[in-house]
């Protein structure tokens, strides 16, 4: 009981370098507050994202991943996030089947210019998976 | 029956004496009461060996990446598909392969048939739909293999030479296994794959049947680091499974032999099945239906869905 208490979601988030990354940075330079609840890895591009990492990381006790990159058309590989899309469908879907809370991943789009926008991101990923509780699956 | 097994058997001699084909890969027994095997044909002699019968299920298109020079294959509707896969992702190469497709009406399960097929399977007719046993009358879709009920491709897309007399496709019917899955709630669906997982004993049998898991090191044998423990427990196999089925996520051809060679019988099926509606709702593909066709997960289209999407 005490530990349901205590208990706030970790939340892995893989950032693209280009994007995204520089959208969370840019978030902490302007001083938007958002919930300290992510842990931030660095991809060179969200199409870099292997479905595994995902899974690995709901294996390892994350309560929910987050993956974010460029805006489509955006990418600084000009396709990257293209392909990782229809990745992320199909991933998203399997893991529907699977009896595991497709809600626990979440994708956006973030640009280096949104720092706002990656604050609600985060504040509204949290928020979701505050509701659904920690994760028993994987 | 005889008849396609007689064809086969001249159009082998055929490509094997004029040299068409270096080995012919085919299903084979060495006497009447054997269950056909894969076999390799590499002299004249040797053709007799080769057979058509209603237990030929094996998917032969694994072994054209074990063989090199020209090869000929048999292979049934469903097993052709997986041969266009593999030539869509460069394994193979069409002008080296000779595929002598066969119009298959479906395959009987040895382990439906009464005695598990052993001493029945060798008296058994089959007129149309009908199928004598051992004296006894059963409907043929009580005995063949699930996959046969819902097969939309019984007749070989792509061939060189074609077999058989034409087979009609059956109506797609996703099955109610399926549906009844999709209807349940996200944790009946953790316990239902939890009882199933279980009893996996991680044998890779799956993936080495594959095939489309082809690749030389597989990352569910990789030791540093390493992805997926070598235990059965039970969230590794879960691993073990959700790779797998994402590495064959838009190629595989439903061609059944991850279920049929799995010793715990595993309804292997089940995922790929849904997997095969989604990539179908999504994306309107379906993967080894073309020879023009690049891999779902290989292309994309801009305007792909984004409504999951922040």
């Amino acid at each position: 009981m005490k530990d349901s208490k205590q208990w706030t979601p970790k939340i892995v988030a893989f950032l693209c370098n280009w994007c995204s990354y520089a959208g969370a940075d840019l978030a902490g330079s302007s001083r938007i507050p958002y919930p300290p609840n992510i842990r931030v890895i660095r991809v060179p591009c969200s199409g870099r994202m292997n479905p595994l990492y995902v899974l690995k990381s709901l294996q390892f006790g994350a309560d929910g991943v987050l993956i974010s990159g460029c805006h489509p058309g955006d990418c600084h590989y000009s396709t990257g996030n293209y392909f990782a899309r229809r990745r992320f469908m199909v991933l998203k879907n399997l893991l529907d089947h699977m009896g595991i809370d497709p809600k626990r991943f979440q994708v956006s789009w973030v640009s280096a210019a949104e720092g706002a926008k990656f604050a609600e991101v985060v504040k509204s990923v949290v928020e979701e998976i505050e509701h659904l509780g920690p994760n028993k699956g994987l | 029956m005889i008849n396609i097994q007689d064809e086969l058997r001249a159009k082998a001699k055929e490509l094997l004496k004029k040299k068409k084909v270096n080995v012919l890969i085919g299903y084979g027994s060495l006497n009447e009461n054997d269950l056909p095997k894969p076999i390799f044909i590499r002299e004249e002699k040797d053709v007799d060996m080769l057979v058509w019968n209603p237990f030929c299920i094996n998917n032969l298109g694994k072994y054209l990446l074990k063989e090199r020079g020209k090869i000929g294959i048999v292979a049934k509707g469903c097993d052709v598909r997986s041969i266009i896969g593999l030539i869509q992702e460069h394994k193979i190469k069409r002008e080296n392969i000779v595929i002598l497709g066969i119009r298959c009406p479906g395959i009987i399960d040895i382990r439906k048939l009464p005695d598990k097929g052993n001493a029945t399977r060798l008296h058994m007719e089959r007129k149309n739909n009908v199928v004598m046993v051992g004296g006894k009358k059963m409907q043929f879709e009580e005995v063949c293999y699930d996959k046969c009920l819902t097969c939309k491709y019984p007749s070989p897309i792509e061939a060189d030479f074609r077999f058989g007399e034409e087979v009609k496709a059956r109506k797609e019917n996703e099955g109610d296994s399926v549906s009844k899955l999709e209807s349940m709630n996200i944790e009946e669906r953790l316990k239902y794959w939890d009882a199933r997982f279980e009893k996996c004993i991680r044998c890779t049998a799956c993936r080495e049947i594959c095939p489309f898991c082809y690749c030389e090191r597989c990352i569910l044998d990789e030791t540093i680091p390493a992805w997926v423990s070598r235990s059965t427990d039970l969230s590794d196999t879960r691993l073990f499974h959700m790779i797998r089925f994402l590495h064959v996520a838009g190629r595989c051809v439903d061609c059944g032999e991850c279920e049929r060679a799995c010793p715990m019988e595993l309804p292997l099926r089940k995922i790929v099945k849904m997997i095969e509606k989604d990539i179908k709702e999504m994306f309107d593909f379906e993967p080894g239906t073309s020879l023009e066709d690049i891999p779902v997960l290989a292309q994309y289209n801009i305007e792909d869905r984004e409504d999951f999407i922040r």
